[in-house]
């Protein structure tokens, strides 16, 4: 394995938002984001699962409004840098990005649909030119070819974005998947690449550390996986394997494990597991943050969440297309009527 | 000699050993809507010819337009394709279509200025028609809800010279750097910019484009004017000789026979990814002397075979000979046809045809 | 009989060459120039084959033949619209807006046709603001306070265009703005996705709302009836999810499939403007007759 220095970005705030239907506390992100500051981590990011200005009923509305939880989270971040994630479409420049700005956000990880990367050329543009730091991210990257995804790095590289994170949104990447994209990636890229995996088949670690054997030199992790679906990668399950493996990076092993211990208290009624739902969410390659959606819909509609899961991957939905799980369960229940 | 038969005759059993002897078919072309440009030519004939065939005898039921130039000539040669109910011809040049048929399925763009002496005469005309027409193209396909599949047809001159010792050339095989300023260059820079203009089209448009790379081909159609090694040496013969190979004979190349070769085109047409390329040709190589003892041996009176002990490099092209193993892998496409029984073939229509 | 309306279009791109096709079947209208800038353009050719004038002198075209036009049709670009609209107010042109370029006042012809005829430039807002603003309007008009409206559209990744993909933010401010004020909702938040999927999928909207006592009842007649009404000039309009209560949001859905005059079927999202315009020019053709 590569002796360089593993960069560590944990998104448990912005992530595990998904996990809580975005009702993440004032004392839960405090408390979180203190602890996490003391691990060494990186980055620590922030914000609406989906991000900035993402807050809405299409995906659940933030229980604290998005300028207060910047505000609170660069209070007592001093040793991390702050991070939000951008997904144009949802967030624009003259009013979400100019706020964070204003607010000291550190990094800004402008994100699109894995084939849609020319979306991101404007917001990564004006944030660069801010003197900000700014990364590309591809989301649901099992959907697309190394080929394809390595065209839509490329155009973000150009853009401006200074690494380029691939994020496996669904959980539904085997770690052969990880070795040919972050491998040809990390081969074809300037820029540093980084890895982002979700937990769906029980692989987030697994495939994290493949990842960096291909080349990724960053990697996401969340306290105990705190994330949308199933969870992303384990962060004190990442940061002792690491730790085995001799890999280094700027965590503190022992305050990861106090940091996740709080965790596990903090997010106690949220934490992500595995059950049918995500196992199904992940086969079908739905995005993780459709999860908590479709349970409460199919609920509310008396349909099988997983029949709701299979006609959603049938029609190849992408994350922001919430709106469409209504539809499909509003169909599936007048069948079933 | 064999038994004398019409030309068409050989090509229906042509049409009809194909199917045969390839299992699969075609299968996602069923109600399709092809547009093919260059649909009168070598490849175009032979793809109208199999089509014919799978709505016959398979009921595919696919329709086709065939954009072309040189529609009365085709006329006069193929008036049983002409005559199909299936297939729509518009005389034009396809830099004069506004639009495509809205319910166009494939596109199989094969309309390219090839003939090597054009190219030598008149680059500037032959390298505007193939980049133009190609953009043209795409950007009409742009308005296409339907589209599945738009296949380029580039070429084997893409990849440039190759090393003496290459035994074969794979997708991936790119070779020197082609120099602009050679007489020769311009036909290949102008598929390698169509290729470009592909690649553009694809990540800018999100158009489905798929590439093919024919090599070289032989059989019923093919016009024997053609400056080719192959084709000259069986337009020599049937002048009664002598062969004139003008390399000492060791040179390789291959040979694919064209129902093969459309079949190919086909179903790399159907089952092709966006952005997948490939090679189209037969991997079975053959010398230059051996392929004209091939062909001096159909006649009675076999024709003298006059070697030379000239440049055998030819410029970086010594061996040309595909490596077909993707084609062959990823789409589990045959080659039915060996080098001596596609000779045979092509010799037995040439001479039937009168068209020597 | 009364004359048709003597139209012209600007910007000779897809949209312009969509709308071409659309005039030429109206009964009212009639297209009497097309200007853009290339006239080896698939649009200019089309036109040219359909024996309307063509001009590749832009601006200048329609200015050297403004007295035999009533009516121009902008498909430029917002850039453009900014000086071109001050042309057309000197020339005494009506003026159909299809950029986002927010100059004119904002026609939902479903909505607020009347209001409009007035005007001598008219916005077109948005292809998620045609969608969405007259279910938005309908709800509106049962339901006394809004607290909050949203808007989400899904469209096919290959009909946006590079325009679409570049202006993504001011596609989001012009279909909140055009929302807000057609529902007048306290907020409003708009959302766009564009999805890859082959075959390509149809324009999709989704419009929620937080309202504190929503009357069902009520809401579901008047979005049946302004279904109906967006129909005639939008064939394409469907009701998918009729308005329900999910998880305290009121919801409806609908997906607009495109005509495929020129531009490909699933591109409702394009389609669905252009029938917005064309129904605004025709209204004025109809008043003129009138008068």
């Amino acid at each position: 394995m590569s002796t360089k220095k593993i960069i560590i970005t944990d998104p448990s705030l912005r992530d595990g938002s998904h996990a809580c239907s975005h009702q993440i506390t004032e004392e839960q992100l405090l408390a979180y984001a203190k602890s996490a500051d003391e691990t060494g981590v990186d980055y620590i990011e922030v914000g609406h699962g989906n991000g900035l200005g993402a807050s809405s009923l299409q995906l659940g509305e933030n229980l604290i409004e998005e300028k207060r939880m910047l505000q609170l989270a660069r209070s007592v971040i001093h040793k991390s840098k702050l991070s939000v994630h951008v997904m144009p479409g949802f967030a624009t420049i003259e009013r979400e990005i100019r706020q964070a700005m204003d607010i000291g956000v550190d990094l800004f990880r402008v994100a699109s649909h894995c084939t849609e990367a020319d979306i991101t050329m404007r917001h990564i543009n004006y944030i660069r030119a801010q003197g900000k730091e700014v990364w590309g991210i591809l989301m649901m990257t099992h959907l697309a070819t190394k080929e394809v995804l390595l065209e839509e790095a490329q155009k973000m590289q150009s853009y401006g974005a200074k690494a380029i994170v691939l994020m496996d949104s669904a959980g539904a990447f085997l770690p052969a998947d990880v070795e040919s994209k972050i491998g040809h990636l990390s081969q074809h890229l300037v820029v540093p690449v980084g890895f982002h995996a979700h937990n769906n088949m029980g692989l987030s670690v697994a495939n994290s550390l493949t990842a960096i054997n291909a080349g990724a030199s960053i990697v996401d992790a969340t306290a105990c996986g705190f994330g949308a679906g199933a969870g992303n990668t384990p962060i004190e399950l990442l940061a002792a394997a690491m730790f085995q493996l001799k890999l280094d990076s700027n965590l503190d092993l022992y305050k990861v494990l106090e940091t996740s211990d709080l965790a596990r208290v903090l997010f106690a009624k949220n934490l992500p597991f595995s059950n049918s739902t995500t196992v199904v969410s992940g086969i079908t390659g739905i995005f993780s943050g459709f999860a908590k959606i479709v349970e409460r819909v199919s609920k509310e509609l008396k349909v099988d969440p997983k029949d709701v899961f299979f006609e959603l991957g049938r029609r190849k939905v992408i994350g922001g297309q919430e709106d469409l799980i209504l539809e499909v369960a509003s169909e599936l229940s007048k069948k079933n009527n | 000699m064999p038994s004398i038969k019409k030309p068409i005759d050989i090509v229906k059993q042509d049409v009809l050993n194909i199917f045969e002897m390839h299992s699969q078919l075609p299968e996602p072309l069923r109600n399709a809507h092809i547009f093919i440009t260059g649909g009168t030519g070598f490849l175009g004939s032979w793809l109208l010819e199999l089509i014919c065939g799978l709505n016959d005898q398979f009921d595919f039921k696919i329709k086709a337009t065939i954009a072309s130039r040189s529609m009365s000539k085709f006329i006069k040669s193929h008036p049983h394709l002409v005559a199909r109910k299936e297939f729509t011809f518009q005389p034009n040049d396809v830099r004069n279509l506004i639009e495509l048929p809205h319910d166009t399925t494939h596109i199989i763009h094969a309309a390219a200025t090839s003939s090597r002496d054009f190219f030598a005469s008149f680059p500037t005309t032959a390298f505007e028609n193939n980049v133009d027409a190609t953009l043209q193209i795409f950007r009409r396909a742009v308005q296409l809800g339907s589209i599945q599949n738009i296949l380029l047809v580039s070429s084997s001159l893409v990849y440039g010279k190759q090393p003496d010792d290459a035994l074969s050339i794979a997708e991936d095989s790119f070779g020197g750097v082609i120099n602009p300023f050679d007489t020769n260059s311009v036909y290949a820079e102008s598929k390698r910019a169509c290729e470009a203009a592909a690649a553009a089209f694809l990540t800018e448009m999100k158009l489905p484009i798929s590439i093919a790379r024919p090599f070289s081909f032989i059989g019923p159609y093919q016009s024997l004017d053609l400056p080719w090694a192959i084709t000259n040496f069986m337009q020599e013969a049937f002048k009664g000789g002598p062969i004139n190979i003008m390399t000492d004979g060791s040179v390789v190349r291959s040979a694919m026979y064209a129902s093969d070769f459309a079949n190919w085109i086909l179903h790399i047409t159907a089952y092709a990814q966006p952005r997948a390329v490939y090679n189209v040709g037969s991997s079975e190589p053959v010398n230059l002397l051996s392929l004209a003892k091939m062909i001096s041996s159909y006649f009675k009176d076999e024709p003298k075979i006059i070697t030379s002990s000239g440049n055998n490099t030819l410029g970086g092209r010594r061996n040309v000979v595909p490596n077909v193993s993707k084609a062959q892998k990823e789409l589990q496409l045959k080659i039915t046809v060996n080098m001596e029984e596609a000779v045979r073939r092509s010799m037995e229509w040439h001479s039937t045809n009168q068209y020597h | 009989m009364q004359r048709k309306l003597r139209t012209a279009i600007i910007g000779t791109g897809n949209i312009g060459t969509d709308l071409l096709v659309k005039i030429t079947r109206s009964e009212y209208l009639e297209c009497v120039l097309c200007a853009g800038r290339n006239l080896n353009s698939p649009g200019m050719k089309k036109a040219s084959g359909m024996n309307i004038p063509v001009s590749p002198n832009s601006i200048d075209a329609i200015i050297q033949s403004a007295g035999d036009i009533d009516l121009v049709f902008d498909a430029t670009s917002a850039q453009d619209h900014y000086t071109n609209s001050k042309i057309f107010r000197e020339l005494g042109l009506i003026a159909i807006d299809l950029t986002p370029s927010r100059v004119g006042k904002m026609c939902i012809p479903a909505v607020n046709m009347q209001d409009c005829l007035e005007e001598d430039n008219l916005n077109m807002v948005t292809c998620g603001g045609q969608a969405s603003i007259p279910l938005a309007y309908a709800i509106a008009s049962v339901n006394k306070e809004i607290e909050y409206i949203e808007t989400i559209s899904s469209i096919a990744s290959r009909s946006a265009g590079p325009a679409t993909r570049i202006n993504l933010d001011e596609y989001l401010q012009t279909t909140e703005m055009g929302i807000k004020s057609f529902s007048n909702a306290d907020r409003s938040k708009a959302i766009l996705n564009l999805n890859p999927a082959v075959p390509c999928v149809d324009m999709q909207t989704t419009v929620l709302a937080k309202i504190a006592n929503p009357d069902l009842v009520g809401t579901k007649e008047a979005i049946l009836k302004m279904v109906a009404k967006l129909q005639t000039y939008i064939p394409g309009y469907e009701l998918i999810v009729e308005p329900m209560i999910e998880n305290g949001r009121l919801a409806v859905m609908v997906r607009v499939r495109g005509l495929g005059d020129y531009l490909p079927s699933f591109a409702g999202n394009l389609d669905i403007i252009n029938c917005a315009a064309i129904a605004a020019a025709e209204a004025f053709a109809k008043k003129r007759a009138q008068a």
